[in-house]
């Protein structure tokens, strides 16, 4: 139902569809998903000083403030060639691991969470946030809430407003935590990861101990063999702050390890005339289409992705949920779009025990947080793994800092090739014989819904949130069937 | 709750960076002291949704001030009751919005506000990434700046 004047959170006109095409017998040929033109976030940049971009970049869209903000500081560490003080760095990942989880939880409980919790087939009108408590018991309900308060205010405590920080500088942040801060994060630290394991717990009840669930995480329809794509730290194990971005091929071998300057080398875009989305790709293997596979250099981003290109897990909590993940799934790398989700909580638990260690490392009292940048500015490249997949800032400045060139690479344009072909598969697996219920279209909608794509700075624009629908079309082109599912990050 | 300002919480939303939409925001920088002084609590925030939960949290009363597309004339003002309970049969599946965020803190036991108000501004551009309005919005602000006022305090005198 579309009523865009009684929720003002939807207040534009515009929307994202699938859409769906059928065969005479009512069979799905083709799936894709379109996205309406939003964009001028790049050339918004030029013109304006460098040191203006965490600012400016967090307004971007609501979604996910810190990762520009933090991809932002990153490239202006680079620009300057500052390095910031230990204690700095550490600071900014602590925070960056807070805001993660707190995403993190979110996607699992309220946008993902109902298509398993409360079941891929529900009536529509249950399948949301009311029915996840339903079924979790509305205390689960207060825990979510209460977690995303207490994290939401250390950030605000440490990095300013959260959603504008004006936290990260060139060369370290604003100011050094005090000691009481440092205890409120440990307390909050151990309460975070009470919450993520008792997460995963809910989810191991709910949703692995039924084999039918199983079954459709594994099946044909929800698989795609293709590269993956994250950053990890010096020995392979998960990082979202720093590191090396590194490459698995489908079969789990490392195709690239690279540093971030060096990634055109690797990523390339390519450019459909339906979409407004540059969709990645692996330069050296080749733009084939949408297909997967060894010789496509289709990729993905993000919690599965990340850890299919870890060896291993930093944390021992984490590391015992990654390997029960990799036992229970049987191979590695794991294929299985709806994965993510399992993926997703796993990095909740890792994030909490990092916020954790990081907390008690006698750095992070320290009050040097700054270096000043002395040298002139000319090239500066950040990346962070934002919670939806590698997030690249690049920026050219003349020598006053004021930005000539900027290459924003988000992470929804790494997977958007992938989600091309969820959508298309799953459609065209589940839709048959003109069969096309609510379940049914649900079904389709979780092939995108699992990489929890945010297609507001795939399409470099904002505000973050869009109603989308979707429209099926017979083979003659008439329209046969129009559906709205509600609003999506997109 | 007759009287009883503080009871009272009024938010004005927007993206900054995306021209019109910026609208609410503008109007509440505007706005902000006067409506401090007559008591009420105003809050001027880009977050949206579920973030807006902590700030309605115990209140009676939420006027909202936010950019709307419908389609009408640009600068034109609606108003919406979001009170009631309607709030149900529009429950998005995966997003959440304000009648969404209502029915959610009732069921959490968060007593959200007994009466919401949306006072929806008609935008003329909402998909241009611009820390400006558009000429048209530019020339009505002025007068929105006035007419959102007097709306505010006449629903503050009826509270």
């Amino acid at each position: 139902m579309r009523k865009i004047e009684i929720n003002p959170i939807t207040r534009l006109e515009g929307h994202g569809k699938i859409v769906v095409v059928l065969d005479d017998e009512g069979n799905a040929t083709k799936a894709y998903l379109q996205i309406p033109e939003l964009r001028g976030f790049e050339k918004f940049l030029v013109g304006r000083a460098a040191e203006d971009a965490p600012i400016i970049t967090t307004r971007i869209c609501g979604v996910c403030p810190m990762a520009h903000h933090m991809a932002a500081t990153k490239a202006l560490d680079d620009l300057y060639k500052v390095e910031p003080p230990p204690a700095a760095k550490k600071i900014r990942e602590m925070v960056y691991n807070m805001f993660m989880l707190e995403d993190h939880a979110l996607h699992v409980y309220i946008l993902g969470g109902p298509d398993f919790i409360v079941g891929p087939k529900a009536p529509r009108m249950e399948r949301n946030i009311l029915g996840v408590l339903r079924k979790v018991g509305m205390e689960t309900g207060l825990k979510v809430i209460r977690m995303r308060k207490m994290l939401r205010g250390l950030v605000q405590e440490i990095a300013g407003k959260i959603i504008h920080p004006v936290f990260g500088l060139p060369g370290g942040i604003s100011k050094p935590l005090s000691q009481e801060t440092v205890k409120k994060v440990r307390e909050a630290a151990d309460k975070a990861l009470e919450f993520s394991l008792f997460t995963l717990d809910v989810f191991k009840k709910i949703v692995l101990s039924n084999p039918d669930y199983i079954k459709l995480i594994t099946s044909d329809a929800y698989t795609h063999r293709t590269y993956y794509m994250g950053l990890v730290d010096a020995k392979n194990r998960l990082n979202f702050y720093d590191g090396y971005i590194r490459i698995v091929d489908p079969e789990g071998r490392e195709h690239a390890k690279f540093d971030v300057h060096e990634y055109q080398k690797h990523i390339a875009e390519h450019v459909e005339p339906w979409t407004y989305v540059r969709f990645s790709y692996l330069r050296d293997v080749g733009w084939k289409g949408f297909v997967d596979g060894k010789d496509s250099g289709v990729l993905a981003v993000a919690p599965l992705a990340r850890l299919n290109v870890s060896d291993s897990m930093p944390t021992p909590r984490a590391q015992e949920a990654y390997e029960d993940f990799y036992d229970m799934l049987g191979v590695k790398p794991v294929h299985h779009t709806l994965a993510y989700h399992w993926a997703r909580i796993i990095e909740m638990i890792y994030a909490a025990e990092r916020i954790k260690e990081l907390a008690e490392d006698p750095d992070i009292e320290d009050q040097h947080v700054r270096e000043i940048p002395s040298e002139k500015p000319s090239i500066g490249i950040g990346v962070v793994e934002a919670p939806r997949g590698t997030l690249i800032h690049h920026y050219e400045t003349d020598g006053n800092g004021i930005i000539r060139k900027a290459n924003l690479l988000v992470a929804t344009q790494h997977n958007a090739a992938r989600i091309a072909l969820s959508i298309d598969k799953a459609a065209r697996s589940l839709i048959k014989g003109g069969n096309i219920d609510d379940g049914l279209l649900n079904m389709v909608e979780m092939a995108f819904r699992a990489y929890d794509p945010c297609h507001a700075c795939a399409t470099h624009a904002a505000p973050g949130t869009m109603p989308i629908a979707l429209y099926m079309y017979d083979h003659r082109g008439r329209l046969v069937r129009k559906v709205w599912l509600g609003k999506s990050r997109i | 709750m007759a009287g009883k300002k503080q009871d009272l919480i009024v938010f004005f939303l927007g993206n900054p960076l995306m021209g019109d939409d910026s609208i609410g925001l503008r109007i509440g920088g505007m706005l902000e002291e006067r409506l401090r002084r007559l008591g009420v609590e105003v809050v001027v925030t880009s977050e949206s949704g579920l973030s807006l939960i902590d700030h309605m949290h115990g209140r009676d009363t939420a006027i909202i001030v936010d950019a709307v597309s419908t389609g009408s004339k640009p600068g034109r003002i609606h108003i919406y009751d979001l009170s009631d309970s309607r709030a149900g049969g529009i429950m998005a599946p995966h997003y959440m919005g304000i009648p969404e965020v209502v029915k959610l803190m009732r069921s959490l036991g968060l007593s959200p506000p007994k009466k919401i108000i949306l006072i929806g501004i008609e935008i003329a551009e909402p998909y241009v990434v611009s820390d400006s309005l558009t000429p048209i919005m530019k020339e009505k602000l002025p007068r929105l700046v006035e007419r959102v006022y007097v709306e505010i305090a006449r629903l503050i005198r009826e509270n």
